[in-house]
């Protein structure tokens, strides 16, 4: 059973978060403030910590320092400021992830198992396989043409597949959508590029927790997609 | 108060007798520095100091010089007296015929043979001679003018014989005259004939003899001056200078007979007489013997024998030594040695004399002047005589200093018998004044009044007011016509001065008139150009701060005044905007700052409200009315969220903050992208995009600020389009628009544009929906921010495009224009 610490200064949201994350089953502690959570952490057994920013006595990203210096805890920031600047200082620190205020309940559940599962179940094992290619929490093997995303299988048509499969290869690459439908369907795209969009929103919509803000498959605006290269 | 006032006084008049010091020394210096030696027809001033030095008198220039002149001198007063004292000592009693006398002169060729002597008194001619002579013209009929005299000669030929007595003129009728000029006979002749004619027996004699009796009456009168002066030099009192001339059987001497009875001397007696003195001189000119040990050359003693030849007559010997000990006072030469041995003597004491007396009177002056006019009681420094402007006492002062140096520099005023209680006097007026001078001059410094006691000062600062007060007048006519009536005025005197100056042939004045024309010209002409230059610049600053530049400042250091102030204006003008600018520009930062951080507390409880909201929502609660609230609340929670990003983001853009990373972006990629996000809200209200997607086009643009304004459309779209109604999407692009097209002005510009109907009717117009807070259907119920098309139209103008709305009906059709990127 995963017990994950909860640390926000407004008790309300806490709480919420507590039923939530327990319907999944999964054990909560609770702190209003950075000291507290730290308290906790020394003496409890904690596989998360999900932690707001901005708090009295010491804040979110002040207890992520802290908690790096001597563990890789995964740390799920929460906070009111969504601006990209805020996000990149928040993950630059060495938080796994960062979920905007005001959230929706499943998203942040799914990011909490996600992270839970690629803390607790994937860790090490990172098979050798040339055919399995593996991008954060994203595994493709291509053997048994399966996708499983944190340890999840996702179920994928076989274009979709190999839309995955071409973009996993060349990790980092932006494609257009003419690209990617001469690659796949291995004809000219004439009038059919809107076929690849529609596509790849189905993918994002199996593989990413928020479609609106993908972790793997992204959107380049006007040029193309890609699937990010990931340490 | 008293004592010190005393003490002063006291002071005060030792200082002028200092001053007296001074001058008398000067003085002494300027009368001893140089000395004039008369001679017969003019006087010689020689410097003394050309004598300071020399040890004896006699090696020196001066003794040579005074020794040459005085025997040039003492052989023409012998030519004289052989002349005029020809018969008698007392020549007035003399006569002389004229014409022997003039034909002597010239060598006599003979023409006065046979004719009748014509003798005047000396006495008379000498008279005549200083009077001048007089003629009276006489006319003769050609006829007349021969029969006058029985002469061989014609007419014409006397006319040539005698140019300058006859002269001939032809009147209308043909007749010759003849004007014959008359001698006015103002003394008779000794034979007390008045009447020339008769002692001539035709016209050319009747010439020579009035050419002649000119000619020996200027000459007479002449020598009559020179003989008088060398008697006055010479004969009336012993000179150091001793002399015997024997010439044509006459001797000159002025050595007396008790002494040297030189007329019945032999010549080798008064050789041995001479010689034995130091400085004799003893020439024979017609043998060429010459022999002295002065430095006296012969050709300057045998230039006045030449000149004097015929009145000496020949042989002429002379016979000269000059006293070595100059015993005798009073003549050229001991005045010299007197002046050779006072420089010897007094000279460097006078010089040590007056720099120590300068010393003590400027030491004690500056003293006095440190305390001059100190009030004890008032502590201050006051007098009443500071009123008056410092420049006349300096004006005194200058002239008494002026005119004591120039009646000290006039040579012969030291033998004035006032010429010290004078120069005494005039030292201690100048004194006095220039006392005064350095006292007001130092009180008014100390009382820092000198520029109010100082007239030029005050007449230049009031011509300056003046021009300050015409060149700031409000009165146009005041600030521009009268300076240029000045400047025309001010030429038009020159020009009519130097007129003036010209006829009355004064060209050194004409020349600095001339030069002060063009001086004032030319710095008219220089300060109109600096005008228009500072005009130039000062409108090169407004255009800069007109077009935005708003720091720019006009550099008025080297402006006239009168720009100056203009210039310093527009400045004041660009700073005020600049603050305006700056203020408004924080108040904009401010208030966005103000709406982010609102907004982001406004997340926190809105997190729980939607929160909790869902877990109701999951409780499965169906029992009416509760479930519809449950619905309701979890609507208007979601459309709060909505309203806070977008209220971030509009703040954010309006504040100018947001940043923009422009790639080349291609549009139909970009507009697929777009639809297939939204094809299942799309389908929902069973909406179908008409897009033809082959466009090659490319933009530059941000593609995440792309993304989110074609999403803010599309949700438009999705929002208030008609159930089951197209939706076009166009994408054109003019970069093969031609010249004078009508797409001329959306050349090398892309055009997308989205078209839907309405569901409701716009009741707007299209502008203002693009306005903050504004959305398209009025009652405010639906979903949105009403911020959304304005989100939009600020990101594309963010990213240089623009953007347009048109509500034509329930045509709803937004436009977005760009520039195409190759």
């Amino acid at each position: 059973m995963d017990t994950v610490l909860v640390c926000d200064d407004d008790k309300e949201i806490v709480d919420a978060i507590e039923i939530y994350l327990s319907r999944e089953g999964i054990n909560v502690l609770k702190a209003h403030n950075g000291k507290e959570a730290l308290e906790i952490l020394e003496k409890e057994d904690v596989q998360l910590l999900l932690v707001d920013i901005m708090m009295p006595e010491m804040d979110g990203i002040e207890t992520t320092k802290k908690i790096r210096e001597t563990s890789s805890l995964p740390v799920i920031l929460l906070s009111a400021k969504s601006e990209e600047k805020d996000k990149i200082l928040g993950l630059d620190i060495g938080a796994d992830d960062y979920v905007t205020k005001p959230f929706n309940a499943g998203e942040l559940v799914a990011r909490v198992k996600s992270n839970l599962r690629r803390y607790t179940s994937l860790g090490s094992a990172k098979d050798e396989n040339s055919h399995i290619i593996s991008i954060g929490g994203l595994l493709i093997n291509d053997e048994n043409k399966q996708i499983s995303v944190d340890g999840e299988f996702v179920r994928l048509t076989p274009i979709e597949y190999n839309i995955m499969f071409f973009l996993a290869r060349n990790k980092g690459t932006v494609y257009s959508s003419a690209q990617i439908y001469e690659h796949i369907w291995n004809e000219k795209p004439l009038d059919a590029e809107n076929t690849v969009a529609v596509h790849i929103r189905h993918i994002r919509e199996k593989i990413e927790i928020n479609p609106k803000e993908p972790e793997y498959l992204k959107v380049v605006w006007g040029v193309g997609y890609k699937i990010e290269d990931k340490k | 108060m008293k004592k010190t006032i005393i003490k002063r006084v006291i002071i005060s008049v030792l200082l002028h007798v200092v001053a007296a010091f001074i001058i008398i020394i000067s003085a002494n210096l300027v009368t001893h520095s140089t000395f004039t030696i008369k001679y017969i027809d003019d006087s010689v001033t020689y410097e003394s100091g050309s004598l300071s030095g020399i040890k004896y008198m006699d090696e020196s220039e001066i003794h040579t010089q005074i020794y040459t002149r005085q025997m040039q001198d003492i052989i023409t007063l012998c030519a004289l007296k052989n002349t005029l004292e020809k018969s008698e000592p007392d020549f007035s009693s003399g006569s002389v015929n004229v014409l022997d006398y003039i034909y002597g002169i010239y060598g006599g060729y003979g023409s006065s043979f046979g004719m009748e002597p014509v003798r005047f008194s000396i006495d008379n001619l000498i008279k005549w001679g200083r009077k001048g002579f007089t003629y009276s013209n006489i006319v003769f009929t050609e006829q007349e003018f021969m029969d006058f005299y029985d002469s061989a000669y014609s007419v014409d030929e006397l006319l040539i014989y005698c140019p300058d007595m006859l002269s001939s003129q032809v009147a209308d009728d043909g007749e010759r005259y003849i004007t014959v000029r008359f001698l006015d006979m103002e003394y008779p002749t000794e034979d007390g004939v008045a009447y020339l004619a008769n002692y001539a027996s035709d016209w050319v004699e009747y010439s020579d003899i009035q050419d002649c009796i000119v000619y020996a009456g200027t000459k007479f009168s002449q020598y009559y001056d020179m003989y008088r002066n060398g008697i006055l030099l010479y004969d009336n009192h012993e000179i150091n200078l001793k002399y015997v001339i024997k010439c044509a059987g006459s001797v000159y001497t002025n050595i007396p007979k008790n002494i040297l009875d030189s007329s019945n001397a032999s010549d080798t007696e008064l050789t041995d007489y001479f010689s034995e003195n130091s400085d004799y001189l003893i020439y024979y000119p017609e043998e060429l013997e010459y022999s002295t040990i002065s430095d006296v050359s012969e050709s300057e003693l045998y230039i006045m024998i030449r000149t004097y030849e015929e009145d000496l007559g020949s042989p002429v010997k002379i016979w000269a030594y000059v006293n070595n000990d100059y015993s005798i006072e009073d003549d050229a030469f001991s005045t010299a040695y007197r002046y050779g041995e006072g420089k010897r003597g007094t000279f460097g004491r006078n010089i040590v004399f007056l720099a120590a007396f300068s010393f003590v009177y400027a030491s004690v002056m500056f003293l006095m002047a440190k305390s001059a006019g100190y009030n004890k009681v008032t502590g201050k420094y006051e007098f009443a005589y500071d009123k008056p402007f410092i420049e006349l006492y300096l004006l005194t002062a200058a002239l008494f200093i002026t005119g004591s140096g120039f009646y000290l520099r006039k040579t012969d005023v030291a033998s004035e018998r006032l010429f010290y209680p004078l120069i005494i006097v005039f030292g201690i007026l100048s004194s006095h004044a220039l006392q005064s001078f350095i006292y007001t001059l130092v009180r008014n410094i100390r009382n820092r009044k000198i520029k109010d006691r100082s007239l030029i000062y005050r007449v230049v600062v009031f011509f300056s007011d003046v021009r300050d007060n015409v060149e700031n007048s409000k009165n146009p006519y005041v600030r521009v016509l009268l300076p240029f009536n000045y400047y025309f005025i001010l030429n038009f005197v020159l020009i009519v001065v130097i007129m003036l100056l010209q006829n009355r042939s004064r060209y050194f004045w004409v020349f600095v008139s001339i030069v002060l024309l063009i001086v004032i010209n030319v710095l008219f002409a220089a300060r109109s150009i600096k005008k228009a230059s500072d005009f130039n610049e000062i409108m090169e600053g407004v255009r800069r701060i007109g077009s935005g530049e708003l720091d720019y400042k006009i550099n008025t250091e080297k402006m006239l005044d009168t720009n100056k102030d203009f210039a310093e204006q527009i400045n004041n003008i660009g700073e005020g905007i600049q603050s305006a600018v700056k203020t408004s520009m924080r108040d904009e930062k401010m208030k966005s700052d103000l709406i982010t951080n609102v907004s982001h507390d406004l997340k926190t409880p809105l997190t729980s409200i939607i929160n909790y909201v869902n877990l109701l929502e999951d409780e499965n609660i169906t029992q009416e009315p509760a479930a519809g609230y449950i619905k309701t609340l979890d609507e208007k929670a979601k459309r709060l969220k909505q309203l806070l990003i977008d209220l971030i983001d509009a703040s954010r853009l309006s504040s100018g903050t947001t940043e923009v990373n422009l790639q080349k972006i291609r549009v139909s990629e970009l507009v697929n992208q777009i639809v297939a996000e939204f094809s299942d809200k799309l389908a929902e209200r069973n909406l179908s995009v008409i897009f033809d997607g082959k466009s090659e086009s490319y933009i530059m643009a941000d593609g995440r600020h792309m993304w989110r304004l074609m999403d803010n459309l599309f949700e438009n779209v999705c929002k208030y389009s008609l159930m089951g109604t197209r939706v076009y999407v166009e994408v054109r692009d003019f970069s093969s628009a031609g010249d004078g097209d009508q797409y001329d002005s959306v050349k090398d510009k892309l055009l997308i544009s989205i078209k839907n109907i309405s569901a409701t009717p716009n009741k707007m117009q299209g502008s203002e929906l693009t306005e903050r807070f504004i959305r398209g259907d009025s009652s405010r119920t639906s979903e949105g921010s009403g911020l959304g098309l304005y989100i939009a139209k600020s990101l594309t103008e963010l990213q240089g495009g623009t953007f347009e709305i048109i509500a034509d009906g329930d045509l709803f059709k937004a436009t977005m224009i760009f520039d195409i990127s190759r």
